[in-house]
């Protein structure tokens, strides 16, 4: 039993950061009023670990290419499961940690249209079976440009816009048929005329469809969307559905109630900039205290793991970082990082204090 | 005459001075100091308590070059040949293409540009201003370095893909030292004939008479040490291009004495030559007495956020003001460029960027960006 006093603490309710105090015991935020240790946080900002809503952190090792990424499968099945290709020594791993991001949503590539059965992982170093903290949480699917080309280089089904809809179908009817339990779908997707796809999926099937990227959204007239998994703007436009991209999205989703949660993509943007990409918000003139909502509470709950972490209250696995400064000044460091009520992440210096 | 006032113009020079007013005539700093009496025939401009840099600079970029949407058009990389040094960036840029644009958008006004690092010997490099309304008005300098790659590009693109030489590190030493030997060999009329006919030998005739450096791609420390062994043989100006693993033999490199250009490191490592990337590096070399500038690589990292490049150095350990010189006065040095940009000082160009907050607040946008005394960005 640690007790952490005098933090400057992330309150998910008011979205501010208060001087208060709160305990670990065990695995789990515990309050009590027993306790063996007292650690003074005196000037440090406390945040729940930051979530990154996708990445392909693990999945896609990073400094190497083919043999360390088992992101694509040419020949798609509904029963793929991300878990199965997740490398837990691949050194994103550490970086994600000494930068506060403490767990990440795995979701296959672009280059897939169909994708697999995401899950949501801690960055803990072990075993795969233990970073598990949600398996089957949503199906992926990729749409539009990226898919089109994998299967233009092939000379495959689909070809068209037309194709990639009627294998997606398809493949809803067969999700709905075998896999009652996955409600979630999520569709990568940059141009407004395959967001329009979604919205008409979202008609014409009882799924909860999110759009990752989202680039022409504000293209569209009147967009009444689910949470939008948005980012990373932080990279390079690769191709013609990306010219509109630019942090300005975010100001956009927010004049137009779109709600959303922030993603780096990793390995296309690192996992390291998540911070950067609510920074790159709050520069377009979002408010501080919500993008570091979106980043811990906020993924939490559009993740469905909001029973379990994301926010400093009790009952909640213990993630949690401990900042120099606030999270989103540009030169904020990471002075530790807490995961599972364990420490993962020490920044020496500071910690010599 | 115009005169800027109402914010504090950080002038980046010796003093570190942030003064109260900029003049502006004919497209150069005409006066910047504290706030004088402004002449009757002057055009005053009110920036309503903003923060004005100079113009930034990205010494390492392929701006206007890389074709980044359509890779199939891509005119960076002549990929015919691994040594094709009479390719030449002015023949490449395209002045109209959007990262110029968003060059202006995230305060840069000047860039170094040309071939990537497909070839051993990719081609000469020149440095340009990112707005005006013609390749020749943009051109700072005409034939600013010999680019050539060690390591991993030149090894996958030819060895691996073409199945051809260099497949090793060793050929891609060899075909380098070749182009130096031969060009050594030559008589003194022999080197003027292929100066004035533009031959294959003239960029090394160029780069060993002084005239302009040898710029090497180099990410691990053995290419790195490669780099600087051949500049030794040969007696040349090298400047190192990456330096990735830089901060693992920074005594070597320290002892070289040649200068860097470092990053960019804000991207995930993809290739094993990268995995040992690290912002920390810019305070490694700040420590060691390194010469340094800080660059983007674009289309790698976009060059609207070369900002965001030296504030993840601050991150690590770098102090601010080396951070914002080493994106603007310290880039200018390392390419002798600093009597003409890098700094707010009489006399040099009017390039400058004026921005909402201090430049490294998560919350500075860039508002206006000025190139030779002109407005060419404006946030909406």
């Amino acid at each position: 039993m640690t007790r952490y006093i005098n933090g400057l603490v992330f309150n998910s309710e008011t979205r501010s950061f208060e001087k208060s105090n709160f305990q670990v015991h065990g695995q789990y935020f515990k309050q009590s009023n027993t306790f063996e240790t007292k650690i003074d946080l005196d000037g440090y900002y406390i945040t729940p670990g930051f979530i990154d809503s996708c990445s392909q952190i693990g999945l896609a090792e990073i400094g190497i290419r083919w043999e360390g990424d088992d992101s694509f499968e040419f020949e798609s099945n509904i029963q793929y499961s991300v878990v199965d290709g997740i490398y837990p020594f691949d050194t994103a791993f550490k970086k994600a940690i000494s930068h506060g991001v403490t767990s990440s949503h795995i979701v296959p590539s672009p280059k897939s249209l169909i994708g697999a059965k995401t899950a949501i992982i801690h960055h803990t170093h072990t075993t795969v079976d233990e970073m598990v903290i949600k398996q089957g949480v949503a199906y992926s699917f990729s749409i539009g440009q990226n898919a089109k080309s994998t299967f233009f280089a092939e000379k495959k089904k689909p070809l068209t816009r037309m194709g990639i809809a009627k294998i997606m179908r398809e493949t809803l009817q067969q999700i709905k048929e075998q896999e009652p339990l996955i409600r979630k779908i999520v569709v990568r997707a940059h141009k407004a005329v395959d967001i329009e796809l979604i919205v008409r999926l979202q008609q014409e099937f009882e799924f909860d469809f999110h759009i990752i990227h989202g680039t022409e959204i504000p293209l569209l007239e009147d967009p009444s969307l689910n949470t939008v998994i948005a980012g990373p703007t932080f990279r390079h436009i690769e191709h013609n559905e990306m010219m509109a991209l630019s942090p300005k999205l975010y100001k956009q989703f927010a004049a137009n109630s779109i709600p959303f949660v922030l993603c780096t993509d990793h390995p296309i943007s690192n996992a390291t900039h998540l911070a950067l990409e609510a920074c790159l918000a709050v520069r377009e003139g979002l408010l501080r205290q919500d993008m570091v909502y979106a980043l811990t509470t906020g993924a939490a709950t559009f993740l469905g793991i909001e029973h379990i972490t994301g926010s400093i209250k009790d009952g909640l696995l213990a993630d949690f970082v401990v900042w120099n400064k606030h999270p989103l000044d540009l030169d904020a460091k990471v002075v530790a990082t807490f995961i599972k009520g364990k420490k993962v992440y020490a920044w020496e210096e500071e910690m010599t204090k | 005459m115009i005169i800027y006032h109402h914010a504090k113009f950080i002038a980046v020079n010796e003093q570190n001075d942030i003064f109260e007013q900029l003049w502006i005539e004919d497209g150069r700093i005409d006066y910047v100091g504290p706030a004088r009496e402004i002449p009757d025939n002057a055009e005053v401009v009110d920036l309503h308590g903003a923060f004005v840099t100079p113009g930034l600079i990205d010494i390492h970029a392929h701006v206007g070059t890389w074709a980044e949407v359509t890779e199939d058009i891509n005119d960076a990389n002549e990929y015919s040949e691994p040594f094709t040094p009479l390719m030449h960036a002015l023949d490449s840029v395209d002045i109209r293409h959007f990262s110029f644009q968003h060059a202006l958008e995230g305060g840069v006004t000047t860039v170094q540009t040309g071939p990537g690092s497909a070839n051993v010997i990719g081609g000469i490099w020149s440095i340009l201003k990112t707005a005006g309304p013609t390749l020749s008005s943009r051109l700072l300098v005409e034939r600013s370095g010999l680019k050539g790659a060690l390591g991993e590009n030149p090894k996958n693109v030819f060895g691996n893909q073409y199945k051809r030489k260099p497949m090793t590190r060793m050929a891609i030493a060899q075909l380098l030292r070749d182009g130096f030997q031969r060009a050594a060999r030559l008589s003194k009329e022999e080197k003027t004939e292929h100066v004035k006919h533009n031959l294959e030998l003239r960029p090394f005739i160029e780069v060993l008479q002084g005239e302009m450096p040898l710029r090497l791609h180099c990410h691990r420390a053995d290419d790195i040490m490669t780099a600087i062994r051949i500049a030794k043989e040969f007696n040349v100006q090298l400047h190192l291009e990456h330096c990735t693993e830089g901060h693992m033999i920074v005594d070597a490199v320290k002892a070289s004495g040649f200068n860097t250009t470092i990053g960019p490191y804000m991207l995930t490592p993809s290739k094993y030559e990268t995995r040992n990337s690290t912002p920390a590096i810019a305070k490694i070399f700040k420590e060691h007495h390194i010469p340094f500038a800080i660059m983007t690589d674009h289309p790698f990292v976009p060059i609207q956020y070369l900002k965001y490049c030296a504030s993840e150095a601050i991150r690590y350990g770098l102090d601010e003001e080396t951070a914002l010189r080493s994106i603007t006065i310290n880039a200018a040095k390392l390419v002798q460029l600093d009597h003409r940009i890098g700094s707010l000082e009489e006399g040099k160009d009017a390039d400058f960027v004026v921005w909402s907050h201090p430049i490294f607040e998560t919350e500075a946008k860039v508002l206006q960006t000025y190139v030779n005394g002109k407005k060419h960005y404006e946030a909406e």
